[in-house]
């Protein structure tokens, strides 16, 4: 009894303590120090204790109101007054002394207004939705045309853009009565009747520059032929023409004016289809946000992954000569670094898909980036849980399997009814990590997107919390962020385990 | 006995001394630069400033694109490098706010610099960095293909519209894309939101516009004719490959190297090695946004600057403040503009090694000025987030030009830190 006492404690001593001191040390006092840091305005720059200060703020602000003669040499022993720089520098703090001068600090009532306490300000900003809006999902306005953009990119529109995206938005009768007077359909798209728009933009400013008279005046001529074309006020235009200068002068050869005349004509073509399609021509779309591409990419990577390692691992378990080097193969992406990984599959994207499918954009369309980004995870993940199930199918005795064949069950019966049962503690860990896994993923976006995760709308929470702490300086937010993450990582796979877990005993 | 003891004494104590003096360990800095494009070149600038002082070494990190992120992580943690290349304006203001930078205005470097450089480090009328080189943003343009086609470089927005056309009916794409990024198309939104804002207020007014969105007394939107602006931006892009939006540097570097487009809108930090391409031969023009020739000028200012930490031991700030100094030197300056290939904000400097497109950027910035980089000024996360990616979603069809600048509005006010 009292060696096994003896023991309990040395085990406690030798193994239990240590584990403890450092999990509180690595893990609960960070857990802590990034919940305080998540009630704070930090912008991730700021210094919680000032790393340099003029000499007389210095003594004013910090000297003069610490009260203890130790206090006050223990901080000099940090600050070094700097004659040339006409300040106090900090000096590199390390371990316990840098709370110590943060107390010392701290107690003489120096706040840094961009590292001060704001309660639970951001957790609140994030649930009123007061904070960058791509976190939330939004519907936008996709525009098929912008004025700037060619006339090539309207002569003809295809049936289904003109009667999908744009008749169904034409405001006013008149617009609509314009529109389908303009267009004919041809075929399977609808095409501009080039009698009535016959110059494109540059050909009508090359003709207005090149008229004498209008040397000072031809743009302001142009683009104010354009506007009044998009608000369709034809009356305008003559009297527009009117207050030109040369014309009220008479000094514009009758040629030249002809010319003119054409040209605005032309330009106010050009203006009122343009003003229409800018406006009208659009798609409705969704924009996911952070939120809903977080919970996209989970929940495809997590079922893909398991449903193609299972069956991976299925297949892997048979008796083929080749099993393992296959192993070996479905293993190998897993053990690549992801920033190999992202190279490899930017250049199937980028070189070899277009080569094949004749089509140029793969990762930069904003359709696709979403999938690919799951699609480039669960590549790379699929091994490692094949691994896992592999393990599991192999434990299960043959006998029973056998057994069951002899009774005349069929493979999906053998399935269904004994080997997955029998594999559920491969299934439980399997879903947790994968479950965890993909809510933290941050390398796969950051590398094959390392600039445009966010214009391209695949940034996920864990990529939001980085560039928010890191690029858009809201260090205090991205924390809050980061710990509801945590919260709901805990909350998620949590709920996950009890269930699986009582599925298991059930079986 | 005694004396001859003495002597003994007195030679072992030099011959340790001068032991310890000669097994020193040399001073080891690190410096971080952000310049990807220097990478090969910039250690021969290192090393000539090691040869010449033995007992100091650098060693050099890279921080692209991040640059602001990783210095930010570093600081956070007391560990920034000891000598920092950063950004002009917004890096060097929030760096001395918070007091990691060292204050450089008695460093006797200082006088070397051309006066026109030095608002764009100073802070509280203190100067808080080296500035380095001046670098402008324009089209870089193939002076074959013009010849080929007997185009001659734009001076108008009219101009660049004939040339375009008339590259894309010989089957030559005008402008090498870079829309896979954000930073590139981040450049131009601002280089022609701050051409038009310059031609229309002066460079003073540029600077008022700056000190008033810090405020909120305006908005990005007030001076400048935002439909004109986004319709240059439309006009860009259509005159790219259609694949545009899937070419990065590499690609554009390609694109413009091979002769499949004939411009890039770029800063000469993108103009193609000389030795990798000793047949290419390129100008640089400022883009020409405006019918107005006059108005049409370089997107320039000071771009990188040196730093040093405040966060570094006295000893290494002493061996950093040294490198800095030693850069105004002759030795040193030949090797930033033969060798690096920038041009130097130093009085005097001799740039006539450079290549030809340094002499378009200095000989327009001479005749005509320039106008100042406005997204230097602004604070970082506006640039990084409203301007780059806004600009970036607008091109990939998911901002639109009201959302943009509201945005840019709202965090330009709330970020903005005195």
């Amino acid at each position: 009894m009292v060696g096994m006492s003896f023991q309990k404690k040395a085990t406690f001593a030798v193994f239990l303590f240590p584990a403890l001191a450092l999990y509180l040390f690595f893990a609960v006092l960070p857990l802590l120090q990034g919940f305080w840091l998540s009630t704070t305005n930090w912008d991730g720059t700021a210094p919680w204790t000032p790393a340099q200060m003029p000499i007389a703020e210095f003594e004013d602000r910090i000297m003069n109101r610490i009260r203890s003669e130790a206090d006050r040499v223990f901080l000099l022993k940090y600050y070094v007054r700097d004659e040339e720089q006409g300040t106090y520098r900090k000096l590199e703090l390390y371990g316990l002394d840098r709370y110590r001068v943060q107390y010392i600090i701290g107690r003489t009532g120096y706040i840094n207004p961009d590292f001060k306490n704001v309660g639970f300000g951001n957790y609140v900003d994030i649930f009123r939705g007061k904070i960058d809006k791509r976190f939330f999902p939004e519907r936008y306005r996709e525009s098929r045309f912008r004025s700037g953009d060619p006339i090539d990119s309207f002569l003809e529109i295809s049936r289904e853009e003109f009667e999908g995206n744009l008749l169904p938005h034409l405001k006013t009768p008149e617009d609509r009565d314009y529109i389908q007077g303009i267009y004919k359909l041809s075929g399977s798209a609808y095409a501009l009747d080039r009698e009535r728009i016959k110059q494109d933009e540059l050909e009508i400013q090359i003709a207005l520059s090149e008229i004498a008279g209008l040397k000072d005046d031809w743009e302001a001529l142009f683009n104010d032929a354009l506007a009044i074309g998009a608000e369709n006020r034809r009356d305008a235009l003559a009297g527009r023409m009117a207050g030109i200068p040369a014309i009220a002068a008479g000094t514009i050869a009758p040629a030249d004016k002809a010319i003119m005349e054409e040209s605005l004509g032309q330009a106010f073509e050009l203006g009122r289809i343009k003003g229409i399609l800018s406006r009208d021509w659009y798609l409705e779309r969704q924009k996911m946000g952070v939120l809903l591409f977080t919970a996209l990419f989970v929940v495809f990577n997590v079922i893909l992954v398991n449903v193609l390692a299972m069956a991976l691992a299925l297949a892997l378990d048979l008796k083929m000569k080749s099993r393992n080097a296959l192993r070996s193969i479905f293993f190998i992406p897993n053990v690549l670094s992801m920033i190999i990984v992202a190279f490899i599959w930017q250049l199937v994207f980028t070189q070899l898909l277009p080569a094949i499918t004749g089509v140029d954009q793969w990762m930069m369309n904003p359709d696709l980036a979403p999938w690919l980004t799951i699609l480039v995870a669960v590549w790379q993940g699929v091994g490692y849980y094949t691994v896992i199930y592999l393990a599991g199918l192999q434990g299960i005795p043959q006998d029973i399997v056998e057994s069951a064949s002899i009774d005349g069950a069929t493979a999906s019966i053998r399935f269904f009814r004994i080997v997955l049962p029998l594999i559920v503690p491969a299934i439980t860990i399997s879903l947790f990590l994968s479950i965890s896994g993909a809510l933290k993923t941050f390398d796969i976006i950051f590398a094959l997107y390392p600039s445009n995760s966010t214009s391209m709308g695949v940034d996920n929470i864990t990529v939001n919390i980085f560039y928010d702490a890191f690029r858009d300086k809201h260090a205090g937010l991205a924390t809050a962020k980061a710990i509801l993450l945590l919260l709901t990582i805990m909350i998620i796979t949590g709920t996950q385990l009890v269930l699986t877990k009582k599925r298991e005993m059930e079986l | 006995m005694f004396r001859s003891f003495r002597k003994l004494s007195a030679v072992l104590i030099i011959a340790v001394i001068a032991v310890g003096f000669v097994a020193a360990e040399p001073v080891q800095l690190t410096m971080s630069f952000y310049k990807q494009e220097i990478t090969q070149t910039l250690p021969k600038l290192l090393e000539a400033f090691t040869k010449a002082n033995p007992d100091i070494v650098i060693m050099t990190e890279i921080h692209p694109n991040d640059g602001g992120a990783t210095n930010a992580a570093a600081a956070a943690a007391g560990k920034l490098p000891d000598i920092m290349q950063q950004p002009a304006y917004s890096a060097i203001m929030e760096n001395a706010k918070n007091g990691y930078i060292l204050d450089l205005s008695r460093q006797p470097v200082m006088s070397k610099v051309i006066d026109g450089a030095k608002p764009s480090v100073t802070y509280n009328g203190k100067l808080y960095a080296l500035p380095m080189d001046f670098a402008g943003i324009g089209i870089i343009y193939s002076k074959d293909i013009f010849a080929k086609y007997r185009l001659n470089p734009p001076t108008t927005y009219l101009d660049l519209q004939k040339v375009s056309d008339t590259l894309k009916k010989n089957g030559v794409t005008p402008f090498a894309g870079l829309l896979k990024e954000n930073w590139s198309i981040g450049h131009f939104i601002e280089m022609v939101h701050s051409s038009m804002l310059g031609a229309r207020v002066g460079n003073n007014g540029i600077f008022k516009f700056v000190a008033d969105m810090n405020v909120g007394a305006t908005s990005w939107d007030k001076i400048v004719d935002i439909n004109a602006l986004f319709k240059i931006m439309d006009w860009y892009k259509a005159n790219m490959a259609s694949n545009a939006v899937e070419m990065a540097w590499d690609q554009q570097q390609a694109a413009y190297i091979k002769g499949e487009a004939a411009m890039m809108v770029q800063g000469l930090w993108a103009l193609p090695n000389a030795k990798d391409n000793p047949t290419l031969k390129s100008g640089f023009i400022p883009f020409p946004w405006s019918n107005k020739a006059a108005e049409n000028r370089f997107f320039a200012d000071v771009d990188s600057t040196f730093t040093v930490s405040a966060q570094s031991s006295p000893a290494k700030q002493a061996a950093a403040l040294k490198f800095i100094n030693w850069l105004a030197s002759p030795e040193a300056v030949k090797i930033w503009t033969t060798d690096i290939q920038l041009t130097s904000t130093f009085k005097g400097a001799d740039v006539s090694s450079m290549p030809s497109p340094f002499v378009d950027l200095m000989t327009s910035v001479n005749k005509l000025g320039s106008y100042p980089w406005v997204f230097s000024m602004m604070p970082t996360p506006t640039w990084e987030q409203a301007v780059k990616n806004g600009a970036h979603g607008y091109i990939l069809g998911n901002m639109k030009p009201s959302d943009i600048v509201a945005e840019i509005n709202s965090s330009w006010r709330t970020n903005y830190k005195k």
